[in-house]
């Protein structure tokens, strides 16, 4: 699980194109959204085609993206129960 | 007749060393192909990682260049950003147009799209300085910075504010390249070229070296139609040809336009300097923003650029400026300016 | 500052070609939205969309004279409404200073997406490619200027979905402050596969019918369409002997530094364009007879455009609604279409049901005006909101 949210990070950081970015300054349990990394409503945008791209996952309502997306943690998890690919 | 522009600071990001030093003193960059490409600055000292994640390569030396003219002016909120651009930013657009065709409709990055709408880059200005106000973005080829010019004037002149932010971006990618190619622009010697021009313009003269008086707008003129309207632009200001210290043209080196700005040589003293700049910058629809700032620096600093020299003149003292630029026979302009130091 | 009067209007949208195609259905409470015909999208079917119910062949086939126009649904679009709105009002005699202020999002991408990887290789087209020209917003207008005489001043504005209500207030600075005698301003787009991508990647269109200020409203439905007005002064009125059909007595543009697409949810952009155009008036909120909402149906826009109309408007709030339920979101011709929707509520002292509402967003509690009906209206404020913040109001006046 720890390497696997290695890898998330890593396909975070270049689908946001956090340019510099280290996989290490992402807190697993930290919240991605607002006051924790920072991102929004687009950045949501951009990690359900994260998820359909590498996963197979498809989110229709941008609501239940953001649920998914508090952390690292719940998005590892996530995608693990429900992965495609 | 305008409510004059009293331009306060101008920055400039083209094919020349032109923004760090705000001049064109270093040594002049010549083309390499057929296409003059901007110079990048490093990003890093403005933005951090999170603000960069959306900046395309245009948006960001749009928003680093109203960045730095805000700051030379010592202004953190203009009270309106108006901005001209022929084609927005164009990566943005290609490449959301690649998203679209390579995963077949399916769920698309909304990035681009977002960026490639024209009016992005000002609301990014907007966000960066959290400047409330009026904002606009004109997207109409050779006229786009012009508009944008002349909309500030009658904001100004009903008051509606005292000072804005006013600019032009624009940049080329080799598809752009392509088709303009197809399109025969590059056919009779002019060369492609890119840049982004932000001037801080205030309604009163504090401060300001430069201010553009009047500006007028032809489209697809008769050669009368542009001399009666000099004559009359230049007799509205009560001048006269001979009062033109220097003349800025845009010639691009296709000849089959270089009569348009002979219209006006020929009717100069030759002691009226006379500047182009698009060899030093190439062809694109908001050019004349380097034409302008240009005209803003060497107000400032009181002197002509050598570099810019087509026929030097005689005069020491630089008082009125006449500008002229067209685009592809299209869209002509005028601008007149006078230094006020 | 002089009055700007507003004495011709022409428009298509999927309700129709013509002024008088547009007034039946608004009457009526009949909507445009339905499946896509002729966008060249594997959505066409999966959203309703607010398309002109024609081909383009057929589009130029309606005009009177085609002139030198391209092939291109933008400027079979714009000419239709061009053409109308010129000749429902006279032309002065003698010399006056004439512009035409245009707006677009995408210019003529609808007719270029589907040649753009042919027209990038090299080598491929090298002959006859005078149709790439299109993907310039400046050319539509200019074939437009040419076709209808109004090449002495132009533009192109492109503000995202408020680009044609920003057309129409640098028109009437133009005319207010004399430098031009008469002006025509509106926009125009056209269906795109290029914009129906874009606003799905933004998970913001409803695969059901657009359902503004309601809390069950899950996006928008996009349009296409074009409108356009003739702005005339004092000055022009006397010269062309025009009767206007309204006046355009306030506006304003007030761009809020919130996010890049989303506005602020207490609509403070909203609010302050609304305030500022009723400001420029003269008149008091109080004065608002109606008010054409831009409702697109987003979350975002209803509820932060909802929370403004309450803070302005108190517990008087004046009967609104939103038309985008019949034409879509026309995107730059959204502003100018609702003008002429405005236009026509003043003149025929009228106000157009708004469609497919049943419950109000909690806390905000707006409901739309529902039921067509004639009342007294003097003063009409109408909402364009767009990308990067961009808020325009105009405000429109009775003409006695």
């Amino acid at each position: 699980m720890e390497d696997f949210k290695r890898i998330l990070k890593l396909q975070i950081i270049e689908a946001l194109n956090l340019q510099g970015m280290q996989p290490e300054e992402i807190d697993d349990n930290g919240p991605l959204f607002g006051e924790g990394l920072g991102l929004d409503s687009i950045d949501s945008l951009e990690m359900i085609v994260l998820m359909e791209r590498n996963y197979g996952i498809k989110i229709e309502d941008p609501r239940e993206g953001r649920k998914i997306f508090e952390s690292i943690t719940t998005m590892a998890a996530y995608i693990q129960a429900n992965r495609k690919k | 007749m305008i409510s004059p522009l009293y331009i306060r600071s101008a920055r400039a990001i083209s094919a020349q060393e032109s923004f760090a030093s705000n001049d064109l003193s270093k040594e002049i960059r010549s083309i390499t192909g057929n296409r003059f490409v901007y110079i990048e600055p490093n990003y890093q000292q403005y933005f951090t990682i999170m603000q960069l994640r959306r900046m395309s390569r245009l948006t960001r030396i749009g928003l680093v260049t109203a960045i730095e003219c805000l700051k030379d002016a010592g202004i953190s909120q203009p009270e309106a950003i108006l901005t001209g651009t022929g084609k927005g930013s164009l990566h943005d657009t290609e490449k959301f147009m690649h998203a679209i065709r390579e995963f077949q409709e399916g769920t698309l990055n909304p990035s681009p799209f977002i960026q490639s709408t024209y009016n992005s880059l000002n609301g990014l200005i907007g966000l960066h300085h959290q400047v409330n106000s009026y904002n606009t973005t004109y997207v109409h080829s050779g006229f786009s910075l012009e508009h944008a010019m002349l909309d500030a004037a009658l904001l100004f002149g009903d008051n509606t504010i005292g000072n804005a932010l006013i600019g032009a971006f624009e940049e080329m990618t080799d598809e752009h390249y392509i088709i303009k190619e197809k399109l025969g622009f590059w056919k009779n010697g002019a060369v492609s070229g890119e840049g982004c021009f932000f001037f801080y313009a205030e309604k009163d003269k504090n401060g300001s070296a430069l201010a553009i008086e009047d500006i007028k707008l032809w489209f697809e003129p008769e050669e009368n139609q542009i001399r009666q309207g000099l004559e009359e632009l230049l007799s509205s200001h009560q001048i006269d040809w001979n009062d033109i210290d220097v003349f800025i043209s845009g010639r691009n080196n296709d000849k089959r336009y270089d009569h348009y700005y002979n219209l006006v040589a020929d009717k100069l003293p030759s002691s009226t300097h006379h500047i182009h700049f698009k060899h030093l910058s190439g062809e694109f629809d908001t050019a004349a923003g380097f034409g302008i700032w240009a005209a803003a620096r060497m107000a400032e600093m009181k002197r002509i650029f050598p570099s810019l020299l087509l026929k030097e003149g005689s005069r020491d003292n630089i008082k009125h400026i006449l500008f002229y630029n067209q685009y592809y026979g299209k869209q002509h302009v005028v601008y007149l300016m006078k230094t006020t130091a | 500052m002089s009055s700007v009067f507003i004495t011709g209007i022409g428009i298509v949208s999927a309700l129709g070609i013509g002024v008088r195609a547009q007034r039946e259905k608004l009457v009526a409470g009949i909507s445009g939205l339905k499946s896509a015909h002729f966008l060249n999208s594997i959505h066409k079917t999966e959203f309703p969309f607010g398309e002109v119910p024609y081909t383009t062949v057929e589009l130029f086939s309606t005009l009177s004279d085609r002139g030198e126009l391209q092939q291109s649904r933008l400027q079979a679009l714009g000419a239709l409404a061009l053409e109308e709105c010129l000749s429902s009002c006279s032309t002065p005699s003698g010399f006056i200073r004439q512009g035409l202020i245009n707006a677009t999002t995408v210019g003529g991408m609808t007719d270029i997406e589907d040649r753009y990887f042919e027209l990038i290789q090299p080598g491929i087209l090298d002959g006859d490619t005078d149709w790439a020209s299109g993907l310039d917003c400046a050319t539509g207008t200019e074939h437009l200027a040419r076709r209808f005489g109004l090449t002495d001043f132009m533009t192109t504005i492109s503000t995202a979905c408020s680009s044609s209500a920003n057309a129409l207030q640098y028109g009437a600075r133009l005319l207010q402050q004399g430098h031009l005698d008469r002006v025509v301003c509106g926009g125009v787009d056209s269906l795109t596969r290029f914009t129906v991508n874009g606003f799905n990647s933004l998970k913001n269109l409803d695969k059901e019918l657009c359902k503004p200020f309601d809390v069950n409203r899950n996006g928008l439905n996009l349009g296409e369409g074009a409108a356009y007005l003739v702005l005339e002064t004092e000055k022009g009125l006397q010269l062309s002997g025009n009767h206007p059909l309204a006046i355009l007595s306030g506006y304003s543009n007030f761009n809020e530094a919130f996010h890049p697409t989303a506005p602020s949810p207490e609509g403070v952009g909203a609010f302050e364009a609304m305030k500022r155009a009723i400001e420029k008036s003269g008149l008091e909120p109080a004065a608002i007879s109606y008010i054409n909402a831009h409702g697109t149906a987003t979350l975002n826009n209803d509820e932060s455009e909802g929370r403004a109309i309450r803070r302005l408007f108190g517990d008087s709030i004046p009967p609104f609604s939103s038309t985008k339920e019949y034409t879509g979101h026309t995107l730059a011709a959204a502003g100018a279409i609702e003008a002429v929707f405005s236009v026509l509520s003043l003149h025929h002292q009228e106000i157009y049901p708004g469609l497919n509402f049943t419950t109000p967003i909690p806390g905000i509690e707006l409901v739309p005006a529902k039921e067509y009906q004639q009342t007294t209206l003097n003063h009409i404020l109408s909402n364009s909101f767009g990308f990067g913040g961009n808020n325009a109001s105009l405000l429109f006046s009775k003409y006695d």
